[in-house]
């Protein structure tokens, strides 16, 4: 793919050492310590996202974690009702409003052992209005909470704090149901989430300039997908498609398929990875479905967490899977 | 072609250098059905005219990775091969979409085709041709038929290779009730 490279061998190393420091300083997955952090987003509202992230929790922290879900659904917080308590008495608001100075003084206990809540239902926020300053306070202290696990509820749509938190998490999650418009709006998600991220990279001095220069030779209307671009930078000029392709290799996402009940759902989650994959050029994971139940209704209207009431239940078999999965990976994470 | 533009291809079809034929077939079939025109996974992401451009690429990509042998070298092959008569087929063309398992033998044997040549080109063993030209339903998912379906009318020279393969999954489909399994 890659044609011969247009520097000299000592600048050529030298450029992609400073280019690859960089990019790892942004690297979202570069903490050593801190918890594991799991951020479930939908692009479309009404997926299931807050059901699955609550629930996610709760089985993590059944097999033994210390967990905290993190409510930041600004606007549309709920995960305590999904859990069964009443509104939290401290919550994200306290802590942006500086009343208390860390997350873990907002951490509010669950009924489940090993479960805390941190909720973003108080106070007047919206994610789409965080200021940038608070996001990156949120984010810096989120890697300093003392748990295992932060399932990171993110809510619905594409507004930019939304993408930078699923961004910054260890591996995003995106839940789909089997629906046109779910899939549509999952792949405007991912778009917006691709592109957010090749502009906070930060390349090298010379490498930016040659991006810019070579994305302005090509002409757009010929270029279909983002893997099709950074073939043809790449065409361009070597090192300036491999940066842009070395961002499209760190973009993992994982695919979740909820509400699945006939044997074509369980096939569209591997066709979207693989749809992906052409289109982006990078490896989306499949995570797997999660049963049709019509339990879950039953237990959202009690207000209690469903793996509580009907953990044998299709949605509850699903989840603890899912939870098993994830805890697999996350050996696997510590290992790169 | 050279190793760089086999790589390329690979890549299209989302495999690595170490993809054999068999892999190629696969991917290149998955595609076929991931591609469809109404399919939930991609009819969002591109538009019509991207759909078949893309399309068109994984099929110009498959044509350079398996290459298709001119069907005079095989009859020459044929002749060659231990005092086999050839007889050509009696009666006229079979209907592709009727009898799509027919007339993938007619024109196989019209060309002096043994299976033993198919198997050396495509890798089709003589046992799976046989099920296909006799339309019996196997044990394979419908994306890996599509490929050996694709590969076996590309190598026979017959005219729409895809309308051929659809003809085939649409008949067995039927006959076995069941949409995915053929």
């Amino acid at each position: 793919m890659l044609g011969p490279a247009k520097v000299p061998f000592p600048r050529l190393f030298a450029v992609i050492r400073e280019n690859i420091a960089s990019i790892a300083a942004m690297s979202e997955s570069n903490r050593e310590t801190g918890p594991r952090i799991w951020a479930v987003g939908g692009g479309k509202g009404g997926v299931g996202k807050s059901v699955i992230s609550a629930n996610l929790g709760v089985a993590l922290a059944r097999s033994g974690q210390q967990v905290v879900v993190f409510d930041a659904d600004l606007g549309g917080a709920n995960l305590h009702t999904l859990l069964g308590m009443p509104d939290p008495r401290l919550g994200l608001a306290d802590f942006l409003s500086r009343d208390v100075a860390t997350l873990q003084e907002v951490r509010t206990p669950t009924p489940i052992e090993g479960l805390s809540l941190i909720s973003g239902a108080r106070g007047p926020l919206d994610m789409a209005n965080l200021k940038s300053a608070q996001k990156q306070k949120i984010l810096r202290h989120m890697a300093l909470v003392e748990a295992d696990h932060v399932v990171l509820d993110i809510g619905a749509g594409s507004a930019f704090n939304t993408l930078d938190f699923f961004l910054s998490a260890d591996r995003g999650i995106l839940v789909v149901v089997p629906e046109p418009t779910s899939i549509e709006n999952a792949y405007r998600f991912l778009k917006a989430a691709f592109y957010r991220k090749l502009n906070r990279a930060k390349p090298g001095e010379g490498v930016r300039e040659v991006v810019g220069r070579v994305m302005s030779e090509i002409k757009v209307s010929d270029i279909y997908s983002p893997r099709e671009l950074i073939d043809r930078v790449a065409e361009k000029d070597a090192l300036a498609g491999e940066f842009l392709a070395l961002q499209a290799r760190t973009f993992r996402p994982g695919i979740l398929v909820n509400r699945v009940s006939t044997p074509e759902h369980r096939l569209l989650g591997e066709q979207i990875g693989l749809a992906c994959r052409d289109y982006f050029g990078t490896e989306i994971d499949f995570l797997g479905c999660v049963d049709d139940d019509a339990l879950v209704n039953r237990s959202v209207l009690q207000r209690r967490p469903h793996l509580e009431l009907f953990p044998a239940s299709p949605f509850g078999r699903s989840i603890k899977a899912l939870a098993a999965d994830l805890l697999e990976r996350s050996e696997v994470l510590d290992d790169d | 072609m050279t190793t760089d533009e086999r790589l390329s291809d690979l890549r299209l079809l989302g495999l690595d250098a170490e993809a054999d034929d068999a892999d190629v077939l696969e991917a290149y079939g998955r595609r076929l059905a991931l591609y469809e025109a109404e399919n939930l996974a991609t009819y969002s992401l591109r538009n019509e005219d991207a759909r078949l451009q893309l399309l068109a690429d994984f099929e110009a990509a498959l044509n350079r990775l398996i290459v298709k042998p001119q069907p005079q070298m095989v009859i020459s092959k044929s002749l060659a091969s231990e005092a086999q008569e050839i007889d050509l087929p009696a009666g006229p063309e079979p209907d592709r979409d009727g009898s799509p398992g027919a007339y993938i033998r007619y024109h196989r044997l019209a060309q002096g085709i043994t299976p033993a040549d198919v198997a050396l080109e495509t890798k089709i063993s003589g046992a799976r041709l046989e099920a296909i030209e006799s339309e019996i339903p196997g044990d394979l998912a419908a994306v890996y038929v599509r490929g050996f379906m694709v590969t076996l009318a590309r190598f026979l020279g017959v005219y729409d290779p895809e309308g051929l393969a659809r003809a085939y999954l649409d008949k067995l489909g039927s006959n076995s009730g069941e949409g995915h399994q053929v």
